[in-house]
């Protein structure tokens, strides 16, 4: 083992964190801004992109051993994305931004884990791998659920008035 | 600003806060990831 693994599963809490997050949260959030039902698409489109990111992405960055630098611009890349987003900037722009964002969020997970197989070696590779998963599950849970206990009366289930 | 607006700026900013200990995570690693260690 090295030391890259609790660094790089750290790294996956928040990133699984901050996607499932705005998964949960953005339609509402957008909603306050003037934006009602624009969520849903544009987490579909941050996928989308996502899904782009997660194939293009963690080859170059393995090719020109770019693995931190993805990694370091990923974070950065989502803290600028949401303070943009939350200067109100409108659907056409706050589009772009989360694509852009969600591009990088989703690459993030293939790069971890392609670091992690090159940096801990074939032979502890399973575990590492499984240690970082089960560090992005746990964001995702703890994300969703300690957020709609503190706030229950704007959790997304709750927010949208009946038909 | 409005407390309407406010709610979910202070959302939309929370999220980028939590985001901010993942730069000092990736800070962390090693410059190289193909660095062989223990069995590699």
């Amino acid at each position: 083992m090295s030391e890259s693994p609790p660094a790089l599963a750290s790294l996956l809490f928040v990133g699984v964190g901050v996607f499932n997050a705005t998964a949960t949260w953005l339609d509402v959030l957008l909603g306050g801004l003037g934006l009602p039902d624009a969520g849903g698409p544009l987490i579909a489109l941050m996928t989308v992109a996502g899904i782009a990111g997660a194939a293009i992405v963690p080859g170059v960055a393995a090719r020109h051993d770019r693995r931190r630098t993805v990694l370091l611009l990923t974070p950065l890349t989502v803290i600028a994305a949401f303070a943009v987003i939350a200067a109100g900037p409108g659907r056409v722009v706050t589009a772009v931004v989360l694509a852009v964002a969600g591009f990088f969020l989703l690459a993030g997970l293939p790069v971890a884990l392609d670091w992690s197989e090159a940096r801990a070696g074939e032979g502890d590779a399973a575990i590492t791998t499984a240690l970082l998963l089960l560090a992005g599950t746990s964001a995702g849970w703890c994300s969703c659920c300690s957020w709609s206990r503190s706030s229950p009366s704007r959790s997304p289930a709750s927010s949208r008035s009946p038909p | 600003m409005e407390p309407l607006i406010a709610v979910p700026v202070a959302g939309l900013l929370a999220i980028a806060a939590v985001t901010v200990p993942g730069v000092a995570f990736a800070a962390f690693l090693p410059s190289r990831a193909d660095v062989a260690t223990g069995d590699a």
